[in-house]
């Protein structure tokens, strides 16, 4: 059996308050609005027959201040339609529904603009005018709304009750009694609460995207630390060592007393592989890949290039990388003919002694570089950013040295000269 | 009729190295005459690459990486002095996202960073170069070093690249090609109003024994 309270014209409040006054008879409830229905089937032990149950109920209303229908009906939907047609508690007893909702108003079923204005012409306009058409003849009128309709008007339901589910929590945590002042034990308490949580995600049928690993600590402020992953993942082994190498990189200031590890939940991931696609770096082993790339080189300096939309020279910043296996552009226009002349920079540009005569260069030394010019291109003017505190103004010059080496060369406005690279 | 044994010898060499070559899958680089000449470069292996400053190699391995990123490989390149230009493979139409780059600062970084990918695996080419890091330095690695990379990549579909100022790799790798200088290509007659075009490049390769020089043109881009 189904109950179902209804308040007509409820505001938000009132629907906050028609939910929790549901929920305080029974667990398996699914809200609607103005309408709240709920299985009751377990509770005849407790609270008696049918009409036990919803004089119980309409009680219950009135306790949360609100005036409303309540309904009791072998299904779900006789309930919600017999809650916001008839004033009042109303029970309605097994197979009895089609009589019960007979007199209820057309309208209570939603039916379609057209279709109402049809069944309006025909003359139907309750519940049991509709259930006393044959079922064929409407189906072959109205097409399916119409048998749909129809049967909802002899008070069958179209499925069952969809319970409201409160959304699970992925996390674990533990408290330590003297703090831990090292990161190799914390591996092992880590390493604990990952397999709790995973094993309620594989439960679950998720997988993490991301992990966030709450340390409190003592006399300090709680070190928080977030592993985004590119893909989801329950493989605590990989989850466990991405961590470590992130809290070796950023490790808390004090003692821990408390860890806390939480998970944000994601469909797992599905691969469909192709057998034409070139090679790729498996997805765990590459984040680990990259972490250990960056406790040896520095987080910053791991990663894809992408150059910024500016004139400034050498401008590019570094994202993360990863390893999309996307189709390829095609072959003919990732191949530039003849290939373009690649420039080597320094990072940062070297400062130089450059001899000038006539206004041109003569002769270039710098850290490893000396020499005469035997060649030269410029100078060319660029600048830019001139309303910021870092803009810039420079002359560039393309020299050749009797070395053999072939440089770009620039005057940083007014009169300092670098070596900003070499032609390679 | 006395056996003339160095005509043996170089033919011996010679069907093993086309034997070789035949089992071998190469890849591309993006430079016609380079690859109608020698196929590419190798695939599960090391090739060697040197030479003195504007020789052209940079210009090579850019365009051989724009050439495997073009076509849907993942690459990755351990810069040992942080001296790749972005730009210029941007110019050579490389996608950037398919490129991992390691910016060292200084030859244990390198030397590190390159052992951690070639044993990680999924990489159409691993380029290490140490270009700019001083030869003095280099010389001191111990060859295990070099085989041990080989051994990583053997029999996988990884190209490993070593690129630098002299040889060092040598017998551990299988392809080694050598760049001369490059003379630049200027336009323009008066001597105020001239522009750097290009640059002629020629390479040759050590190994295979009996291959020809290459040459092409690198142009400036506007």
């Amino acid at each position: 059996m189904y109950a179902c309270l209804y308040v007509r014209n409820a505001t938000a409040a009132e629907r906050a308050a028609l939910l929790r006054c549901a929920e305080s008879f029974s667990p398996a409830v699914e809200p609607g609005g103005e309408a709240v229905t709920v299985d009751v089937r377990g509770l005849r032990t407790l609270m008696g027959s049918p009409r036990d149950i919803a004089m119980r109920m309409a009680a219950g209303l009135q306790t949360a201040g609100l005036r409303g229908n309540v309904a009791v009906a072998p299904n779900p939907h006789a309930a919600v339609a017999a809650a916001r047609g008839m004033d009042g508690i109303t029970v309605i007893a097994p197979g009895d529904e089609a009589r019960a909702l007979a007199r209820l108003p057309l309208a209570l079923l939603n039916p379609s603009e057209e279709l109402a204005e049809t069944l309006q012409s025909w003359g139907i306009r309750t519940f049991g005018d509709l259930s006393r058409l044959p079922a064929i003849g409407l189906a072959e009128r109205l097409g399916a709304e119409g048998v749909r309709l129809h049967a909802l008007s002899r008070g069958l339901s179209p499925g069952p009750l969809i319970p409201l589910q409160e959304a699970p929590v992925f996390e674990a945590s533990m408290d330590i009694e003297h703090g831990l002042d090292s990161l190799e034990p914390l591996a092992f308490l880590l390493g604990r609460l990952l397999n709790e949580v995973c094993s309620k995600l594989v439960h679950h049928g998720l997988a993490a995207t991301d992990v966030t690993v709450r340390l409190a600590l003592e006399d300090a402020p709680e070190h928080v630390r977030t592993l985004r992953l590119p893909f989801a993942s329950t493989d605590t082994g990989t989850l466990l060592k991405l961590l470590q190498y992130d809290l070796a990189a950023h490790p808390p200031e004090a003692p821990i007393l408390r860890v806390a590890v939480e998970a944000e939940p994601s469909a797992q991931r599905r691969l469909q592989g192709g057998l034409f696609l070139p090679v790729a770096p498996e997805a765990e082993k590459l984040e680990l890949t990259l972490a250990r790339l960056s406790a040896v080189v520095g987080e910053e300096n791991v990663g894809s290039p992408e150059l910024l939309n500016t004139h400034r020279p050498d401008a590019f910043r570094m994202t993360r990388f990863v390893a999309k296996a996307d189709a390829p552009i095609s072959v003919q226009t990732a191949v530039v003919s003849p290939p373009p002349v690649a420039i080597r920079l320094f990072r940062p540009p070297l400062p130089a002694e450059v001899t000038v005569s006539n206004g041109t260069p003569q002769r270039v030394r710098a850290r490893g570089i000396r020499g005469d010019v035997i060649g030269y291109a410029g100078p060319w003017r660029t600048s830019g950013d001139w309303w910021r505190s870092d803009s810039w103004s420079r002359d560039e010059w393309d020299l050749a040295l009797n070395t053999g080496a072939l440089y770009r060369v620039f005057l940083d406005l007014p009169d300092r000269w670098f070596v900003g690279g070499n032609y390679d | 009729m006395p056996l003339d044994r160095t005509a043996l010898a170089r033919h011996l060499v010679e069907e093993t190295q086309l034997r070789q070559k035949l089992e071998r899958e190469y890849l591309p680089c993006g430079i016609s005459a380079f690859d109608e000449a020698l196929d590419g470069l190798p695939r599960g292996s090391v090739t060697e690459i040197y030479g003195p400053a504007t020789s052209g190699k940079t210009t090579f391995v850019t365009s051989f990486l724009a050439r495997a990123t073009g076509t849907g490989e993942f690459c990755a390149l351990v810069d040992g002095s942080d001296s790749f230009d972005p730009a210029s493979a941007a110019a050579a139409q490389a996608d950037l996202k398919r490129l991992l780059w390691i910016r060292c600062h200084g030859i244990e970084q390198a030397l590190k960073s390159t052992d951690l990918l070639v044993h990680s695996g999924g990489w159409g080419v691993v380029a290490l170069d140490l270009t700019d890091v001083p030869p003095a330095i280099v010389r001191k690695v111990p060859m295990s070093w070099w085989y041990r990379f080989r051994r990583a990549v053997e029999n996988t579909p990884t190209a490993f690249l070593v690129v630098e100022s002299e040889p060092y790799v040598k017998n551990c790798a299988m392809m080694t090609l050598e760049f001369r200088s490059a003379p630049p290509v200027w336009s323009g007659r008066h001597r105020n109003f001239k522009v750097l075009r290009g640059s002629d490049i020629r390479v040759t390769p050590r190994k295979p024994v009996g291959a020809k020089n290459v040459d092409f043109r690198a142009k400036v881009l506007a």
